[in-house]
């Protein structure tokens, strides 16, 4: 008998460690909606809503600021702030969510990865909620907020994510190194190469720079599409999806990178992790960064240093990066849960809260009349690189958002970085990124 | 008698020596680390002692995460884990020593298989199971999963193996029942081993980071590693911050390590397990 026991007890723990086991294999798709014919528009009853983010530090004390006053003014509703990590945690969270079913009513995320549950349709269309008369948008909204903003959240004509935290990548330069060098601040491909030279500085020749002109981020994969546009092409065609790595365009574009990387001009960030660190440490001339790394920027730079920013230099074209999250709202949610979400995000995103956010942090406002924001407007006196972004909305895109972008993406980052060491030649790095690449895309979008 | 010097002697204590200041040098960093100015963290050559000891780090550290309330998470999900651990597996690897049952070594080979799957794959499966159980942000999410492990089940079937059958066959002879030959003589005769497991999985129940956060959604279920993640955004990571939280989080396993080291080298040297 207590052999038998013992014998069930072992069953027992080999349940418990093998949990694996019982799990759905597939995302559950959400009913097909017949649109959203009937908006709660008026909340009468309590309604709870979690919001997932992966904002930490000022950024999450900032959001706080701004949920808290809109539970002030909306007193049925409460929004949860969870935070879920870093992105790539949320976004790992996020998918087991979806295939548990247990989405949030918001959460942040990057266009490039809610393809994918626009595609299995968990998503809920705001176009409605915006055209509507008492919660909806007036015209003025909709031409405040840039168009490739609103433009990176819609799919097939309908809106699925509001424009949250953005931000720019420019090129930041160190206002005495090109001072003493005699060195404007670049605005062509040409001028860059030629900055980055004068001021890379090798004090005992030993062919290991003291000083590099110019740093970049160390994976250069989705990061890569400023350099591809700007020599005539892009990454991935909108409409086919095709990947373009193997164009004239993206050989232009990675041969002038690593011309420069190659010529010790310039370099990855290595074990700097931020291509910002070597900047504010005398290491480095000019970075290519985000403007969300201006606090940083702000709070380690040392002391003598005085840090700017410009856009990118431009060739063919003026491209000029954007990147950051969207907010979204799951239709796993009641309808009320649904309203609830609309109309927070309205007021996360309206000019005096996308405002408030921007100058707290990093990040820029979402809209255009935020520079007449009081509150933002000294901010923008007090700290000029902030103004940067407006001057640059107009030739201004955000990245690819494919299904199996990401991982496309990471393939010809893999190529790129065999390049950039000087283990393959640039003609066949884009040519295996564009086979590899290919069957990654593939395989996500069978996931 | 005390032996003199020797050359032998002092060259193992030169290699001791510097295997011990290899191990310290990260310790020795994040310390201070902890203290320095944020603009001296990543100083290219490393800047050792800091302009200025900045022990405020410590006081904002403590104050970017609900730290008490992490931290009773952290030694109730622990102390739950180990314990239970310790018992299934106990039960476990008795029942793969001294019982014969049918198909005993292919589920055995087929329960040490599965420490063959990355532990990343089953993050989303293991999270649609819990979340069908409705244990999604409970402690039960965080503590049960974890109390059996193949693992420690394999080491300590290894280690009752090795317990000669004569003293089952003696203990049967004399009446005694399975469960107090297992708890009266294989489990004190197993200490140094189960101390080595019962040190492995407090250490990595401490240090777990993705599961708790993947399966907790409030601070109040939270853990002390998922506040690390604070101290990071896209743009940087705030390591001052981020160290002298890690000293906070450290510190009590270290506290345990020096209670507990006369166990931990039993078990390693019995079982060449390497901490």
């Amino acid at each position: 008998m207590r052999k038998r026991i013992l014998t069930f007890a072992v069953a027992l723990a080999m349940m418990a460690s093998m949990f694996t086991g019982c799990s759905k294999p597939e995302a559950p798709v959400a009913e097909e909606t017949a649109g959203n014919a009937a908006l709660a528009t008026k909340i009468t009853e309590p309604v709870e809503i979690s919001f997932w983010h992966a904002m930490s530090g000022a950024n999450e004390e900032a959001m706080k600021k701004i949920t808290d006053d809109f539970m002030a003014t909306n007193k049925n509703v409460t929004v949860t702030l969870v935070n879920q990590g870093k992105y790539l945690d949320l976004f790992d969270k996020l998918m087991a969510a979806a295939k548990a079913g247990q989405l949030p009513a918001i959460s942040q995320i990057y266009s490039n990865r809610l393809s994918w549950y626009v595609s299995k349709n968990l998503v809920e269309n705001l176009s409605p909620y915006m055209a509507d008369a008492t919660t909806g948008f007036a015209q003025a909204d909709f031409d405040d907020i840039p168009k490739m903003f609103l433009d990176d959240g819609i799919w097939d004509g309908n809106q699925y994510a509001m424009p949250f935290n953005k931000s720019q990548m420019v090129l930041y330069y160190n206002e005495g190194m090109l001072a003493d060098a005699g060195v404007k601040v670049p605005t062509t491909w040409e001028e860059w190469a030629e900055a980055s030279k004068k001021l890379t500085v090798d004090k005992d020749k030993d062919g290991d720079p003291d000083v590099y002109g110019t740093v970049f981020a160390n994976n250069l994969s989705t990061d890569i599409i400023p350099w591809f546009k700007q020599a005539g092409g892009t990454t991935i065609d909108r409409e086919t999806g095709e990947l373009l790595f193997d164009t004239e365009a993206a050989k232009e574009a990675v041969t002038f990178l690593n011309g420069m990387i190659q010529s010790k001009t310039a370099r990855l960030a290595g074990d700097d992790k931020n291509a910002n660190v070597p900047l504010q440490q005398g290491r480095a001339a000019m970075c290519v960064a985000s403007t969300s790394a201006l606090p940083n920027i702000e709070s380690d730079t040392m002391e003598g240093i005085t840090i700017n920013c410009a856009a990118l230099p431009s060739h063919k074209t003026n491209d000029q990066l954007f990147y950051g999250t969207n907010v979204t709202v799951f239709n796993t949610s009641t309808d009320a849960q649904k309203q609830a979400a609309w109309e927070y995000i309205k007021f996360l995103t309206n000019t005096e809260n996308t405002a408030y956010f921007a100058a707290q942090t990093g990040y820029i406002p979402v809209r255009k009349s935020a520079q007449g924001d009081p509150v933002f407007k000294a901010v923008l006196e007090a700290k000029p690189m902030k103004k940067l972004p407006f001057e640059n909305m107009d030739n201004g895109f955000q990245g690819e958002r494919h299904i199996g972008a990401i991982n496309a993406l990471d393939a010809l980052g893999d190529q790129l970085n065999l390049v950039f060491s000087g283990k393959k030649d640039i003609d066949a790095a884009l040519k295996d990124a564009k086979i590899n690449g290919t069957k990654a895309m593939e395989e996500a979008k069978n996931n | 008698m005390e032996k003199g010097f020797s050359p032998g002697k002092f060259v193992s204590y030169i290699i001791l020596v510097l295997g011990a200041i290899f191990i310290l040098i990260p310790f020795a960093w994040m310390i201070l680390t902890s203290v320095k100015p944020s603009n001296e963290v990543l100083l290219m050559p490393p800047k050792w002692i800091p302009t200025k000891f900045l022990w405020e780090n410590y006081i904002k550290a403590y104050k970017a995460a609900p730290f008490r309330q992490y931290f009773f998470n952290s030694v109730f999900v622990a102390a739950c884990v180990t314990a239970g651990d310790i018992i299934t597996t106990i039960l476990a690897a008795f029942a793969f020593s001294n019982i014969s049952f049918k198909f005993k070594h292919i589920v055995f080979i087929a329960m040490v298989a599965t420490m063959m799957v990355p532990s990343e794959i089953l993050i989303i499966p293991n999270y649609v199971t819990l979340s069908e159980f409705g244990w999604i942000n409970s402690y039960k999410a965080l503590i049960l999963p974890w109390c059996a492990s193949i693992f420690s089940i394999f080491l300590l079937r290894q280690q009752f193996s090795s317990i000669p059958d004569a003293y089952y066959k003696a203990a049967k002879v004399d009446g005694c029942s399975d469960f107090r030959y297992l708890f009266t003589i294989m489990v004190p005769m197993s200490i140094p081993t189960l101390m080595s497991i019962g040190i492995l999985k407090l250490i990595n129940s401490w240090n777990s980071y993705m599961w708790p956060l993947i399966v907790t959604n409030t601070t109040e279920m939270r853990t002390l590693p998922v506040a690390l993640a604070a101290f990071s955004t896209e743009a940087g990571t705030k390591y001052n911050l981020l160290m002298a939280f890690s000293v906070m989080i450290v510190a009590p396993i270290l506290i345990m390590y020096f209670f507990t080291q006369k166990y931990i080298i039993k078990g390693v040297s019995k079982t060449g397990l390497k901490g």
